[in-house]
């Protein structure tokens, strides 16, 4: 980072536009800015400090730096500060790109409070912005811009006040606090490695996200090779049975073809089978009925009534007996009527008795007849109380007589299968059935061997289907495998490297900062006039793990006791070795150096500051360098020289004046 | 002539990548890689979102490199 240009408007003592070019040549790294005191030094080193972090970031106000004169004008007006600096980019020094510019741009309106009596600001209507090679930033990360560049808690090394060497001193005597430490870390680089180290975590992490699918990709294979080798003992299984069905089939053919080249017999038998149907049939039925007929017998209708019933039948049995000699009667008479005038019977010829006979007989039988016919209806009637199990008798009857037929039929049927059989006689019965016995149990066969075909079928369908879907995952997650592995590795590789390097940063720059610290510190000394030799027997400084810096020992081994005025130019030594470790600041601002040196020391700094190859802007009061003293001190190491100056004696209106040399 | 930050970083990173046995990169790759991520730190989030493809790629190259250069060993 080295500053370029400064730039203010209405900023404390400077009236309107102000500006200051702060470019450094090689082997010039020294810019002047001479000012006694009141006449604006510190207020152009709070104007960088303000530019660079603002109000909040700032131990002062911007609205401090309102000018008094265009304020008691009592309207608003602006407040700007301009900074560019250049920095420097990771290219060769001899590409004319090789480093980026900023400008940025810090503003607010100012507005003199009317409610106080005094000189009161209001900081309105803010602004800030940052362009990078002309290219403006999102003014959302202005400040993160900025503190890569240069920590706000560093910000006191680098824009350095002399008047504050003591408290700079305490703070490296003691040690620095924690925020400091941090941004120490920052100004050494640290933020680079962690930053890199997220990055490529992150890249871990969809790699590791790879290998995941890759591992699943592994597993798809293995689980399709398992699923490959149960589809082949499937297809092994299915073709054994289409092969055994196969041949079921054509058994069956076969004996299908021998049942059809004997048909004659084939006709008995199937005549037989009918038969035999017919018989199940009938003797299901008949079943049925003696079923019915036990049933009815079970139920107790018929107890109570039984003797009742029986006498019925009887009477009803007398009455047929009866009807049937009436019968026999009624024959005898329309015989003997018939025969009135013959002899003998006209139907069977016997000798028949005489007539006068006859008539008596027949009027006898008659008689008996009529006797009967009165016996025979009230032997044959059925009392009414009898009418129901009268009834249910009829029903048993019809059971009984549908007995009766069946059983009639079944003998029917087995006098027709005994003449199956004699038909079958002179046939190979035996051989046949046995054809139709294992035609049967192949045709079963076929049946259990087709149901384990289609069975097959449906588990070959479904491997191939779930095959199928592994086939799509390990297409989808194909071309994984050994090269994330590797890149995996790479990247692991790169983080391992990172992290002790990072872990290991801290203590080598702090050693390189021992180093340069040391060395600045015993060129300071050097620089010395002949007066003060004092320093002269240091070796060397000692930083702790904590920044606290300690003189080493003397060149006679014995330890040494830092003097006040050599605690200050430690202060010098150590920032001078911050800035030259850092690769981001490399500038380095002085307000007032000999603020709290004394005149031996001051020299001393400043023969180390035109010394130095980083730029350095300096504000000396005419008591710490006069112009003489800048030339022995300085030589040609100055860039540029510039003189601030009260425009009529005011306070409030000064002026940047460029000395030519 | 101190060294930088920057500087002692690549030197370090260097020498832990020597120390590895099975480094697959380079001194000059570690170094460059190093080096891009200062480019990085202080650069705005485009450019830094740039420079850590950049310096993505340049793994990966190198992890394919070291996946060819294997086959190529088995193959001789």
């Amino acid at each position: 980072m080295k500053y370029l240009s400064l730039e203010v408007r209405n900023w404390g003592p400077y009236r309107g536009k102000h500006s200051l070019d702060l470019t450094t040549s090689p082997g010039k790294p020294v810019v002047l800015i001479f000012g006694e005191n009141g006449k604006g030094k510190t207020s152009l080193t709070d104007a960088i400090r303000w530019c660079l972090y603002g109000s909040e970031g700032s131990e002062r106000s911007g609205a401090r730096y309102a000018n008094r004169d265009e304020l008691s004008k009592g309207a608003p007006f602006d407040v700007e500060v301009k900074l560019r600096f250049s920095h420097d980019i990771d290219k060769p020094d001899e590409d004319p790109n090789n480093h980026e510019v900023f400008e940025l741009r810090r503003s607010f309106v100012a507005k003199p409070d009317e409610r106080s009596k005094k000189f009161k600001v209001m900081e309105t209507d803010q602004s800030a912005s940052l362009l990078i090679d002309g290219k403006p930033v999102d003014a959302q990360v202005i400040s993160s811009w900025v503190e890569a560049l240069m920590p706000r808690e560093m910000s006191r090394f680098f824009i350095f006040d002399g008047e504050e060497l003591i408290r700079l001193k305490d703070a490296i005597e003691n040690g620095v606090e924690g925020v400091i430490r941090e941004s120490l870390a920052s100004v050494m680089g640290v933020p680079a490695i962690t930053d890199l180290e997220d990055s490529l975590r992150k890249t871990q992490k969809q790699l590791d996200k790879q290998l995941q699918a890759a591992n699943a990709h592994a597993r798809y294979s293995e689980e399709l090779t398992v699923l490959s080798a149960r589809l082949e003992k499937k297809r092994e299984e299915r073709d054994q049975v289409v092969r055994d069905l196969e041949e079921t089939r054509k058994r069956i053919n076969d004996l299908r073809e021998s049942l059809l080249r004997s048909k004659d017999t084939q006709a008995v038998i199937e005549d037989e089978n009918r038969l035999k149907a017919e018989l199940k049939v009938v003797e299901r039925d008949l079943s049925i009925q003696q079923d019915e007929i036990r049933q009815f017998l079970h139920e107790n209708w018929w107890l109570p009534l039984s003797s009742e019933i029986r006498k019925t039948l009887d009477r009803e049995a007398r009455g047929r007996s009866i009807s049937k000699q009436r019968q026999e009667l009624e024959w005898n008479v329309k015989r003997m009527k018939e025969a009135s005038g013959n002899n003998t019977c006209g139907t069977c010829g016997q000798a028949l008795p005489a007539n006068g006979d006859l008539e008596t007989r027949i009027t006898d039988l008659e008689s008996k007849i009529r006797d009967l016919e009165s016996d025979e209806a009230a032997q044959l009637g059925f009392s009414e109380k009898f009418r129901e199990p009268g009834e249910k008798k009829i029903l048993l009857e019809n059971h009984f007589r549908s007995s009766r037929e069946l059983l009639k039929k079944k003998s029917d049927i087995a006098i027709a299968l005994r003449r199956v059989n004699d038909r079958l006689a002179g046939t190979d019965k035996q051989s046949m059935a046995e054809i139709i016995q294992r035609k049967e149990r192949e045709d079963k066969r076929e049946g259990q061997l087709s149901e384990i075909k289609k069975a097959l079928g449906g588990a070959i369908d479904d491997l191939e289907a779930e095959m199928s879907i592994l086939r799509k995952k390990i297409s989808r997650d194909g071309g994984i495998g050994g090269g994330v592995l590797r890149h995996s590795k790479a990247v692991g590789q790169v983080l391992d490297v990172m992290r002790r390097v990072r872990e290991s940063l801290v203590g080598k720059v702090r050693n390189e900062i021992q180093t340069v610290a040391t060395e600045n510190f015993l060129q300071i000394v050097h620089n010395q006039a002949s007066s003060d030799q004092s320093g002269r027997d240091y070796t060397g400084l000692t930083i702790s793990d904590d920044f606290v810096i300690r003189a080493g020992q003397n060149r006679y081994g014995e330890k040494q006791n830092l003097n006040y005025g050599h605690s200050m130019l430690v202060v010098y030594a150590f920032v001078a070795a911050l800035i030259s470790v850092s690769d981001a600041v490399g500038a380095w601002i002085i307000d007032t150096p000999g603020a709290r040196l004394d005149q031996v020391n001051l020299e001393a700094v400043w023969r180390f500051l035109a010394a130095r190859n980083d730029q350095v802007i300096v504000f000396p009061h005419s008591n710490e360098l006069t112009l003489s003293q800048a030339g022995t001190w300085l030589g040609d190491r100055v860039s540029a020289r510039y003189e601030l100056i009260s425009v009529g004696g005011r306070d409030s209106d000064s002026e940047i004046r460029r000395v030519r040399s | 002539m101190s060294k930088t930050g920057k500087q002692i970083a690549v030197s370090e990173a260097v020498a832990v990548n020597k120390s590895l046995s099975d480094s697959m990169f380079s001194e000059e790759e570690v170094g460059l890689i190093v080096r891009l991520a200062w480019t990085a730190r202080r650069s705005n989030s485009t450019i830094k979102g740039d420079v850590y493809e950049k310096i993505a790629r340049l793994i990966e190259d190198v992890s394919k490199r070291h996946v060819s250069d294997e086959a190529g060993s088995v193959e001789g």
